[in-house]
């Protein structure tokens, strides 16, 4: 059990649940005088890079076939970019 | 860039003379190749989903903004963290499996299925709460996406309880076969898919301004 602890998924594991705690604290704890837009581009961001790791280290993409990394990396980035792009585009 | 993801993790190893460990699936893919032409597509349907609603969002922020402010941010983060503790449980029950002789997988693949079942209850509470207060799916445009998208992944983490039951019986009978450990490696894909889905869709319902 020791050493599934120590596994390099617990440490991934361990950096999803502190990026969830400061998205939680970003989305809500904000004042009024924050700039919004800028903060939910890195909701936006930090949301992704989650996503990158869970597909890397729990889906253990990390270690497969170049084209199953080029495919979910793209899936990742593609999501950010129409997300990003959308939301800076409306009024 | 794999080399780049094994890098944070280099300074672990005791003997930094030894050559990294070969990763699981370095020649091939991890599971079934079917599970992930599933999980791709399905990643590819939600990936539209999170740009119509970003799109529509757009067209009335305000609307959007409002009723946004509505929901319980809460109940969201806790389904985030649930549904992370469930990965983690899966994540060792996948390598207790495939490493150590399976004997730790059926009680983590049991507790990543409890933790699906607290992500329906919470779930539950907040559909509830909402209803109880006249807030359905035809309310405005807002809550038609978030009844929509939140009902179609909450189909999804029902799936995969039952894929996690799967996962739980082929550990607990013994996983010697190759194919069987590939077996449980497809369940766990879909079942991070899950985690992965409700991980893009907490900020863009409940936190984004």
């Amino acid at each position: 059990m020791k050493a599934l602890l120590w596994h390099p998924a617990t440490l991934v594991w361990l950096g999803l649940v502190f990026a969830t705690g400061l998205s939680w604290h970003m989305g809500t704890g904000v004042g009024a005088d924050a700039d919004v837009r800028l903060l939910s581009t890195m909701l936006i961001a930090v949301a992704l890079l989650k996503v990158r790791f869970v597909i890397r280290y729990f889906m253990e993409v990390r270690g497969a076939a170049v084209v199953l990394k080029r495919l979910t990396d793209a899936w990742a980035i593609g999501v950010f970019v129409v997300l990003l792009v959308l939301y800076w585009q409306a009024t | 860039m794999p080399q780049s993801d094994t890098a944070p993790f280099a300074a672990l190893s005791a003997d930094t003379s030894a050559p990294p460990p070969e990763p699981p699936h370095a020649h091939d893919i991890p599971g079934e190749p079917g599970v992930w032409v599933f999980v791709l597509g399905d990643m590819m349907i939600f990936g539209l989903f999170f740009a119509v609603f970003t799109y529509y969002r757009g067209l009335d922020v305000e609307l959007f903004t409002t009723a946004q402010a509505t929901l319980n941010q809460d109940y969201g983060a806790l389904n985030t963290l649930i549904l992370l503790f469930s990965s983690w449980f899966v994540v060792m029950g996948v390598i207790d499996v495939r490493e150590r002789g399976g004997r730790l997988a059926p009680p983590l693949f049991a507790l990543g299925f409890l933790c699906g079942a607290a992500f329906v209850v919470v779930k539950f509470f907040e559909y509830r709460e909402k209803l109880q207060a006249g807030i359905g799916i035809t309310t405005n445009d807002f809550f038609m996406y978030y009844y929509i998208f939140t009902g179609l992944h909450l189909i999804h983490v029902l799936i995969g309880m039952g894929v996690l039951v799967v996962l739980w019986h082929l550990a607990r009978a013994g996983v010697g076969r190759p194919q069987d450990v590939r077996l449980i490696e497809s369940g766990a894909i879909f079942w991070h898919m899950v985690d992965l889905l409700w991980i893009v869709l907490f900020p863009l319902l409940y936190l984004i301004k």
